[in-house]
Parts: C-alpha cells; structure tokens; sequence
C-alpha cells in the first residue's frame, strides 16, 4: 500500500579522532557546542539544548528567556554506541509529539582502533512529514499536497 | 530561499496548488486545465511557469500540445532540504571533534611529548 512507501533516507558516514565515548558525548550532552546557532525554532537562539539521557526523554532547545521548543524525544538509548531520536518537528516547524508523525535520527558510532570512532549517521522515515488533521497554513499544505504526490507517483511506478 | 521554501511559496497559491494537484493525479495539458478550472489559459500558463521554477512539475511536448506532469526531483524538496540541514550540522559536529581532539592531545603532548596526528576525514 501506498503508505508504505519512502523517501530515501538521508545518510552520512565519517570519521572522528575521538574515542565513541568521547565522540558521543560531544553529540549529545554537549549539542548546543557545535549545532549551528541559525537554526532554531524559538524567537531568539537557543542557549542550550537538552536531550535527556534515556528512551522517552526529551530533545529541546532553551532560549535565553529560558523558555523551551520541543524537537522531538529519545527513541533509544544506548551509549556510547547508538542514540535514536524522533524529529517531532512539522513541515511549519511546529512540533508534534504524535510518532507516527515524526522522522528518525540515527546515530552510531562505532570503534575505530584506539582512539577514533566511525559515525554513521542517518534521517529515515521522512514521508511521516505530512500535515496534521487541521491543513490551513498553505505551508502545511504544500507539505501534504507534495508528499501525497510523491507517494502517489511512486506508488504508480511499483505497480508497473 | 531554500529548496523547500521554494516549493511552497509555489504551492501557496490556492489555484496553483488545485493545477498541481490536478497534475499530480495524471499529466495535464494547458487547455485540459483550463477547461477544468475557472482560469484563462493564459493565467493557467502563467502558474505553470511558476511550479516549474520552483522544480516541482515538469513539461514535455506530446504531437502539437504540451503536457505538464510531476517532476519526482521537485517533490523530494523535503529529502534535499534535511540533506543540506545536516551535511552543514555534521560538519560543524566534525569541526568540535577535532577541536575536542586536539585540546585532549594538547595537554597530553605536554607530558608524553609529540606524536603525529595528521588523519583528517
């Protein structure tokens, strides 16, 4: 069925000289050291972001008023190895705690030797992005009108 | 402008969203639209120019007609707007790392003297 259908998910791989511990570390406790500035969803640009240390727990910024945007929320969480976040935010970068509407970040890191680690690191489940029950925003509907699209037309190219 | 944003300021028109729409469920020609739709043809011609700019429909010529149809590269907007997000966040992920990396090193070197560190992905 068409819902079934995907959006390649987005992949990326490299390597860091750090040990996976380190390396995860730097990835998640310390987020707001090295996430660019210019993309957050509050007003003003985040102070920190949280991301707490357990399956369930929650992924956000901070602002300097001290008020909180979600981004999402920890699907897994196994260090120093593996940290799977859902990205709760919506095409009008709203965010919504619904799963079956978020996306998932992967990210591994696997021993290189001593003291580098392998970062594999992936974006999947993008087609979950489409707009919520209530399509007023044109963005919102934009991001339904092309996904519907593309599941459509990729549903047309399975059945030949 | 991003890639996206492109695509939805396309879209945010309410008849260029319905043409797309149209186009979404089978290739349209001009005159196909216009007979469907309360709009001239020349204004159905104008919104067309403007959802291929923005690289989500795509025309080929059939016999004496033009047939519009859906561009799969327009419509994975969303996929390219994540991939630029995070080849310029994992980079900049990198960059600490290294950073992190060579101040651990530094105050390494101070005591066990200098080892050759060069490999940079």
């Amino acid at each position: 069925m068409s819902e079934t259908l995907a959006i390649e998910p987005v992949r990326k791989s490299f390597e860091v000289e750090l040990t996976p511990l380190d390396a995860f570390q730097l990835f998640t406790s310390d987020m707001a050291s090295w996430w660019p500035s210019t993309h957050h969803i509050s007003s003003s640009p985040f102070v920190e972001i949280v991301i707490e240390p357990r399956a369930g727990g929650g992924w956000f910024e901070v602002a300097q008023d001290g008020s909180t945007c979600q981004w999402g929320s920890i699907l897994e969480w196994e260090p120093p190895h593996k940290v799977v976040f859902a990205w709760g935010l919506q095409g009008d970068w709203k965010f919504s705690p619904d799963l079956s509407k978020s996306s998932e970040v992967e990210v591994r890191f696997l021993p290189m030797g001593d003291s580098a680690t392998r970062v594999e690191f992936e974006h999947r489940r993008l087609e979950r992005h489409k707009a919520g029950d209530k399509v007023a925003a044109s963005v919102n509907q934009g991001w339904d009108v092309v996904l519907g699209a593309f599941r459509m037309l990729a549903g047309q190219r399975s059945e030949k | 402008m991003t890639y996206l944003e492109k695509s939805f300021e396309a879209l945010g028109d309410p008849t260029r969203l319905a043409i797309f729409q149209r186009i979404a469920n089978r290739p349209h020609s001009v005159g196909e639209i216009a007979g469907h739709l309360p709009v001239s043809r020349p204004a159905v011609s104008q919104h067309l120019r403007v959802l291929k700019l923005a690289g989500l429909v795509s025309d080929v010529k059939q016999g004496t007609r033009r047939v519009y149809q859906v561009k799969p590269e327009g419509i994975e907007a969303l996929r390219k707007y994540f991939e630029q997000l995070w080849d310029r966040n994992l980079k900049a992920f990198q960059a600490a790392a290294e950073k992190s990396r060579l101040e651990k090193e530094g105050s390494h070197e101070r005591n066990a003297g200098h080892r050759a560190r060069t490999k940079i992905v």
